[in-house]
């Protein structure tokens, strides 16, 4: 449909968030609460990506003998390292203040919540995600093109927040092969204390017309779409920090606004 | 229809059903689950409580050498060689309670395993998740899971393990699983399933390829 918009890529990806981390008050050994570190993350990134400061920063504050996997927990709420930073904060910050304050854990790791294995795990999880991208998009077409030194230019394209070096090889991820749009959009839809909700949402619709954000609601999330095909009062749908408009064409969104996963990352908050 | 490999979600459906059916004749406790999320309905299968002996001499030993990049074939031959070997009979289902610990031998080794096979419409394949823990009730890690993996498949795939059997989290349910790599399925499948095979097998045929990797075993009644 539209060309690429490179402006709104550079936007996206440049996109921080200001974090304050706290150790957990029971786990503190010294003598005191080790002052507050303060960092400005990337939206696209995971957290153990960028938190390699904070585990240096506490990791003296607390009882060495008891050491496991560094966690991050806001609120009560333990939070998932394999969803993006950006896709957390649009979930759980709530409009609260800036900037958003997360606890550090170096205890009783959420085993049933959290994946385990920090770096490592994410370099795995993150290209597992981009193929199952493309089986939805290309029916792996593309990415069994790509070769393993392709999906380490990826990889440390984000890892060292390389745009260009990044898009050298997304950009093939993103193409319209046969000069047709994706078959299906990639998409994750975030709710609280609920597993995400994915479907198979195509970006051209059965009558040949293109698809938009408001058709993947109806299909994925009716009960968030009236009578009228608006989204109901008392639902805010998000991602990337922004509330998107129905009528945004789908193709569009997937190229422009996905997450390095290549997914798109929806919060659907709700007032109750 | 099979195609390249791939099936639908109703083809999924109805292959769950026919699995039932013959796991209710041999007695063989598969589960078809009904999972509800909003006006959606979901089935999946499920084998909970599934005992895997497992051989204590391999449990032990440091058998991440094999999946070494450095470890060249000869080494790995020999690391394979004085390893108590583990034919396929010996990683046997015992979905009955563990023995005593036998005296005469070292004591027997059980992790219970739960299992999930969840359709992905992601790659239009079965998912095969499991969550294997020690009787204890503590979840294995998962190089623990790469020392039960039986070694045929290990020297494989050691290249490329972490691109095999990874955590996940559960589609339906949320928490944490492993599973194994759904993105070469339809790969094997299509080489397996040609031209002239039952349809009505593939997840028989499917589940008797993947599930050995992991302790799981499919009698052979299930294809007659």
């Amino acid at each position: 449909m539209t060309g690429e918009n490179k402006e709104i890529l550079r936007e996206i990806w440049e996109g921080k968030l200001p974090i304050r981390f706290l150790l957990a008050d029971d786990e503190v050994s010294a003598l005191e609460q080790p002052e507050s570190l303060y960092l400005l993350v990337p939206r696209m990134s995971y957290l153990p990506l960028v938190t390699d400061k904070v585990y240096k920063h506490f990791i003296r504050a607390v009882n060495q003998d008891c050491i496991e996997e560094m966690w991050f927990e806001f609120e009560g709420q333990p939070l998932k390292w394999q969803y993006p930073i950006g896709a957390l904060f649009d979930l759980y910050w709530g409009n609260n203040v800036l900037p958003w304050n997360l606890i550090v854990h170096f205890q009783k790791f959420p085993a049933d919540e959290i994946l385990k294995g920090g770096k490592e795990a994410a370099e795995f999880h993150f290209i597992s995600c981009i193929k199952e991208a493309d089986s939805l998009k290309h029916k792996c077409h593309v990415i069994h093109g790509l070769q393993k030194k392709d999906h380490k230019q990826l990889w440390l394209g984000l890892l060292n927040d390389k745009f260009d070096q990044f898009w050298g090889v997304n950009r093939r991820l993103m193409e319209r092969v046969n000069d047709e749009s994706f078959r299906y959009v990639p998409f994750r839809l975030h709710q609280v204390d609920k597993p995400f909700l994915q479907e198979l949402v195509p970006t051209i619709k059965e009558d040949g017309s293109c698809g938009n954000f408001g058709d993947l609601l109806e299909i994925a999330l009716p009960e968030a779409i009236d009578e009228e095909g608006k989204i109901k009062k008392g639902y805010r749908i998000i991602t990337q920090g922004i509330e998107i408009p129905q009528n945004t064409d789908l193709q569009w969104m997937s190229y422009h606004l996905s997450y390095p996963d290549n997914f798109l990352h929806v919060a659907v908050l709700t007032d109750t | 229809m099979v195609l390249e490999g791939r099936i639908t979600k109703e083809e999924f459906n109805d292959l769950v059903l026919t699995l039932i059916e013959k796991s209710q004749q041999l007695h063989d406790e598969w589960e078809r689950i009904e999972h509800v999320c909003g006006d959606k309905v979901v089935y999946y299968l499920c084998k909970r409580n599934y005992y895997r002996l497992v051989n204590p001499t391999r449990v032990s030993s440091n058998n991440n050498a094999i999946l070494d990049d450095d470890t060249d074939d000869d080494e790995a031959n020999d690391i394979l060689q004085n390893c108590s070997t583990i034919e396929p009979e010996d990683n046997n289902c015992c979905n009955s309670l563990p023995q005593a610990p036998n005296s005469q031998n070292h004591q027997q080794v059980y992790h219970v395993y739960e299992y999930h096979i969840v359709y992905s419409p992601a790659y239009s394949v079965p998912v095969l998740y499991f969550d294997p823990k020690t009787t204890d009730g503590r979840r294995l890690a998962l190089e623990e899971i790469w020392n039960t993996v039986n070694l045929e498949y290990a020297q494989s795939v050691k290249y490329d393990a972490w691109s095999f059997i990874s955590q996940q989290e559960h589609p339906l349910l949320g928490r944490v699983f492993y599973f194994i790599h759904p993105c070469h399925t339809s790969n094997f499948m299509q080489i397996i399933t040609g031209k002239g095979s039952n349809e009505k097998l593939y997840l028989c045929t499917w589940l008797s390829a993947v599930g050995p990797v992991i302790g799981l075993q499919l009698s052979p009644s299930y294809f007659l």
